[in-house]
């Protein structure tokens, strides 16, 4: 599937439980519930997804195409019970690191001015 | 996991429903497996992280399903799955100003609901529970009712199978003879076939696992009449129960459990009572013979039982032996009442021919359709708790509907200034139904959680002779129902606040609005009308309650005429093969009971062919000297065989010269008989040393003992005679192998068990013990079903009582926080606080006085009703319509008595002040 830009643009701002699933995504292959337990790491355990959001997310993400399955265990998974794992496509991969960017873009807005007030 | 998390998760497959199909395909095993892994989690370790969790689960699954409709619906791609809206973006942007469709439409009243819910958790913690209350018993019972009376029994057409039974004078319903089972098949033109069977015990005799089961000798059309096919194999034919060939057919759990499901067990021999059988099939799963569902039996061996049905004998005088049971399948067209109008003529017929019966009997033929049999007086208990558990709802509807009118005043500005900003009726009067709606399947929800423990408990408490109490579970049906339910009560709710709201004139609300919201007379009168017919349906409640326990306090303090207290029984029975006359039979229980006799902690021992309360005893003829009879009388007693020790080890004293003793021997044939048959055919003479006949021998009678309560709890007490083993006849010798242990202990009887067992074991390997009970389970079981609608019944009506209680709390303390201003002023203009107390008491009495009243007028004409299930107690009795009523308008005093001092103790110049 061939993606351009605007794709990109379309699907940004990006849902949170999407975003924080890209990013758990980001470190590597991981079945459902590895995702879920990334995400409330990765959130100090602000964000909580229970089966049904996750797998609606998951199930989304990879609709738009953030997302493949694969059917192979990783190596690092210690229990080898036949299930479904998550990659990042490399498109998904664009779209993490563009919303990152416009995330970053506006927070680094914000913090100068924060730094402006806090100055004056 | 625990039992609990599997059903909740069991729940949770079932409602993965709710998603779209595709995604459910896709996705369900990966969300229950999921669910499992989270549920090991540590923060959702205890009792109340397990709740946490599956609250958590179920509420995310029904907000995913809602979602993912919305989404399949078309209308928006856009909105956002975790409903947090956007990392940077305002949240709704996109949405904004676009038309609404359906799906989206019904998430933006979910949302707004639970928004509006959760700025009063109080109200909605209340709502949730008391619905969670009211549905969730409603539910239990509901699983019982289902198991037990609406699932269909186990055979083809079962509408169209009757049970055949004989009726006289001292027999309400008893067994059917060979003879009169051939008169009926040949003549009945309503029945198309009659099978007969008599049940028996067998033993599997291979010596690796002796095991004693339930058996039937049946005709070889009795699976046809009950309109079954085996599940494996096939029924013995004609000329096989004419010659009596050694075949069986096995039942469905001891197929499973002696040859573990194996399916070429059919051709097989298998050692029965020492005899080798040829395994002809296999009984379907869930088989059970008509007369096994009010107990715990399942037959395991049905094996060939042959009756002529071409050359008929005269009937003998009186009928016969009655010891069979007969099952019907009716002829096209007919009905059970024309069974019996036929079975009436058939029997008259008799009667003016030959005279068969005696007039005293007056003796007729019965006839139900099997499934009035089988539930007797359980259908009607059920019923009852059914409706009484359907009255605790809507008690709590009535509760819930009270605090949502409270509460849609408080609201009413709110909703007058919506419908002034142009939101339309339907609009305000979706939202409120919504909110009702989301209230109650949240308490829904949480019921069936309750029921399934509910149904647990429910099982725990109820008789083992309900019948079907197997069938009983959390099903598909049982979740439709509860579902049906909340909506059901969500409607009855939610209807009159949400009209309201929608009527809401704004004028009128505004107005209220600056008056302080005093509600109107309208919804005074309405709140008043709700609160009374409350009370009324608690008091209905109590007063089925105080009968039901008047009853089982009566049934529990008739005396047995035996003491119960520490006495071990089990019972035995002896192949007839390897124990074939009195004499061996005798040898062996001699051998059995010197043993237990010897065992340390043992106060008396001996034995009983059937034990009181536990197995029903029938009668025998008899003869008493110097008795005569009236023309066509039969002198009769309940026929009982012991040994020594059994009268002392139920405490079963003598009235009038002794008990057995080892003493008496071959010489001369001596009887006990009981107070009532000494009364009945001795009058006023001693019967001690007199003559009497009956079990095949004259002997003399050596002593009166008191009368012991035998087929239940309630039943007459009739003559009885009391034979010892060693001196019956060889022709009642098969009467002389079956027989219960009876142990009395001076410990707890059940710590003796691994020694009788071991003594059972060193008397004869190959005979298996049978039911091992205490005398007081088998008493307590005799009272179970009595205890159990007693119990339900009481538990309900304290539910209701409570219910009723605050409702009318509530309603007049909400009155008094609502009046202060007006109590302000009278208490100002000089009103005493005596008066203002006297006003809010009165608002409260004359509600509870009304549903009071009310209640008991439809107490009195349902309580008919439940005349099936008392016991020396009236459906009208005085007491306890004169108890509940008071102790319904006490409890309602103080209910009231609380808001009323609240009132007095207003201060006049601050509720002035406070407008």
């Amino acid at each position: 599937m061939r993606h351009c830009h605007e794709d990109v643009l379309d699907l940004l701002p990006l849902p949170r439980a999407t975003f924080h699933a890209l990013v758990a995504l980001d470190e590597g292959v991981a079945h459902g519930y590895g995702v879920k337990r990334r995400v409330e790491e990765l959130s100090d355990g602000l964000v909580r997804m229970a089966p049904g959001t996750l797998y609606e997310t998951l199930h989304r993400m990879r609709e738009q195409g953030l997302v493949e399955e694969v059917q192979e265990t990783p190596p690092s998974e210690d229990d080898h019970a036949q299930r479904s794992y998550y990659r990042l496509t490399p498109f998904g991969r664009r779209v993490l690191a563009t919303e990152v960017q416009r995330i970053g873009g506006m927070i680094d807005g914000v913090r100068a001015r924060l730094r402006e007030a806090g100055g004056a | 996991m625990s039992g609990f998390d599997d059903g909740a998760e069991g729940l949770y497959r079932r409602l993965c429903t709710l998603l779209p199909p595709d995604f459910r395909d896709e996705y369900a095993d990966r969300l229950v497996a999921t669910l499992r892994r989270q549920r090991r989690e540590a923060r959702y370790r205890g009792v109340g992280g397990g709740l946490r969790f599956w609250v958590e689960v179920y509420a995310d699954l029904a907000k995913t399903a809602m979602r993912l409709r919305a989404r399949s619906s078309g209308r928006s791609t856009s909105l956002p799955a975790t409903g947090d809206g956007r990392i940077g973006s305002d949240g709704h942007g996109r949405e904004r100003g676009r038309r609404r469709g359906g799906g989206e439409m019904m998430i933006h009243d979910v949302r707004m609901a639970l928004r509006s819910l959760a700025r009063s958790p109080g109200f909605t913690v209340v709502v949730v529970l008391t619905l969670a209350l009211g549905i969730g018993a409603n539910t239990a019972i509901f699983s019982v009712v289902n198991g037990v009376l609406l699932r269909p029994l186990p055979y083809g057409e079962h509408d169209r199978v009757v049970t055949v039974w004989s009726r006289w004078t001292d027999f309400p319903k008893t067994w059917v003879s060979t003879g009169e089972f051939v008169y009926y098949s040949r003549e009945a033109e309503t029945l198309s076939d009659l099978a007969l069977w008599s049940d028996l015990a067998v033993s599997f005799t291979d010596p690796e696992a002796p095991e004693r089961v339930a058996a039937s000798q049946a005709t070889p059309n009795l699976l046809d009449v009950l309109g079954v096919d085996p599940a494996l194999g096939r029924m013995y034919t004609r000329e096989e129960a004419r010659d009596d060939a050694p075949v069986v057919l096995l039942g469905h759990d001891v197929w499973l459990r002696r040859f573990g499901g194996d399916r070429s067990v059919v051709g097989r021999t298998v050692e029965i009572d020492r005899e080798s059988r040829e395994v002809l099939g296999v009984l379907p799963p869930g088989f059970r013979m008509p007369t096994d569902f009010g107990s715990s039996r399942t037959v395991q061996v049905l094996a060939p039982g042959y009756v002529d049905r071409e050359s008929p004998n005269p009937m003998p005088q009186g009928g016969g032996s009655h010891s069979y049971y007969v099952a019907g399948r009716l002829a096209d067209g007919a009905t059970v009442a024309d069974v019996q109008a036929e079975l009436d003529r058939l029997v008259e017929q008799l009667q003016r021919a030959e005279s068969v019966y005696p007039e005293s009997w007056s003796f007729r033929a019965l006839a139900f359709s099997v499934e009035d049999d089988i539930m007797g007086t359980t259908r009607t208990a059920l019923w009852v708790l059914l409706g009484a558990v359907g009255l605790v709802l809507l008690i709590a509807a009535g509760n819930v509907a009270n605090l949502y009118l409270a509460r849609s005043h408080a609201r009413g500005r709110e909703m007058a200034v919506r419908a002034a900003l142009g939101a339309g009726r339907g609009r305000i009067l979706r939202g409120v139904l919504t909110e009702s709606l989301l209230l109650s399947l949240a308490g829904g929800a949480l019921g069936v959680l309750g029921a399934w423990w509910g149904t647990r408990w429910l099982l725990a408490l109820s008789p083992d002779e309900l019948p079907r109490i197997e069938a009983v579970g959390v099903d598909a049906t049982v979740l439709a129902y509860a579902l049906a339910l909340s909506v059901l009560t969500a409607l009855l709710f939610g209807v009159v606040p949400a009209l309201r709201s929608a009527s809401g004139d704004v004028k009128e609300a505004m107005g209220e609005g600056s008056r302080g919201g005093t509600p109107s007379r309208r919804s005074n009168r309405f709140q008043g009308l709700l609160v009374a017919s409350q009370t009324g349906m608690a008091v209905i409640l109590l007063v089925g309650a105080g009968l039901m326990i008047r009853t089982f306090g009566g049934l529990t303090r008739i005396d047995p005429g035996f003491d119960p207290e520490n006495v071990l029984t089990v019972s035995i029975s002896l192949p007839s093969n390897a124990y074939p006359d009195v004499a061996s039979a005798t040898a062996y229980w001699d051998e059995l009971l010197a043993g237990v006799r010897a065992l340390p902690g043992v106060e008396a021992a001996g034995a009983a062919r059937v034990l009181p309360l536990a197995s029903e005893i029938g009668d025998s003829g008899a003869w008493v000297e110097g008795y005569e009879p009236a023309p066509r009388e039969h002198v009769r007693g309940d026929w009982q065989i012991v040994s020594e020790g059994y009268l002392e080890a139920l405490d079963i004293a003598p009235v009038r010269g002794r008990t057995f003793e080892p003493s008496d021997g071959a010489d001369a044939d001596v009887f006990v008989i009981n107070e009532t048959m000494a009364r009945q055919y001795w009058g006023e003479r001693d019967p001690v040393g007199t003559r009497m006949a009956a079990v095949g021998d004259t002997g003399i009678v050596i002593g009166v003992v008191g009368d012991v309560i035998h087929n239940g709890m309630t039943d007459e007490i009739k003559a009885k005679h009391y034979r010892l083993r060693r001196q019956v006849p060889d022709a009642w010798g098969w009467a002389t192998r079956t027989a219960s242990l009876v142990v009395e202990t001076t410990g707890d009887p059940e710590a003796l068990l691994p020694a009788v067992r071991a003594l059972v074991r060193e008397a004869d390997a190959t005979v298996p013990l049978g039911r091992v009970r205490t005398m007081e389970d088998i008493t307590s079981a005799a009272l179970a079903e009595s205890r159990f609608t007693a119990t339900l019944l009481s538990v309900f009506s304290a539910v209701a009582l409570i219910l009723a209680v605050v409702g009318i709390y509530g309603v007049l303390s909400y009155a008094v926080g609502q009046r202060t201003r007006e109590i302000g002023i009278r208490l100002a203009l000089g009103a005493e606080s005596g008066s203002v107390i006297g006003m809010v008491v009165r608002r409260g009495m004359v509600m509870a006085g009304a549903g009071v009243g009310a209640g008991v007028v439809v107490a009195l004409s349902l309580s008919g009703l439940l005349s099936g299930l008392l016991h020396e107690v009236e459906p009208q009795d005085p007491l306890t319509l004169t108890a509940v009523p008071l102790l319904f308008l006490a409890v309602a005093l103080m209910a009231s008595g609380l808001p009323a001092l609240r009132a007095a103790r207003v201060d006049a110049a601050e509720a002035l002040r406070a407008e």
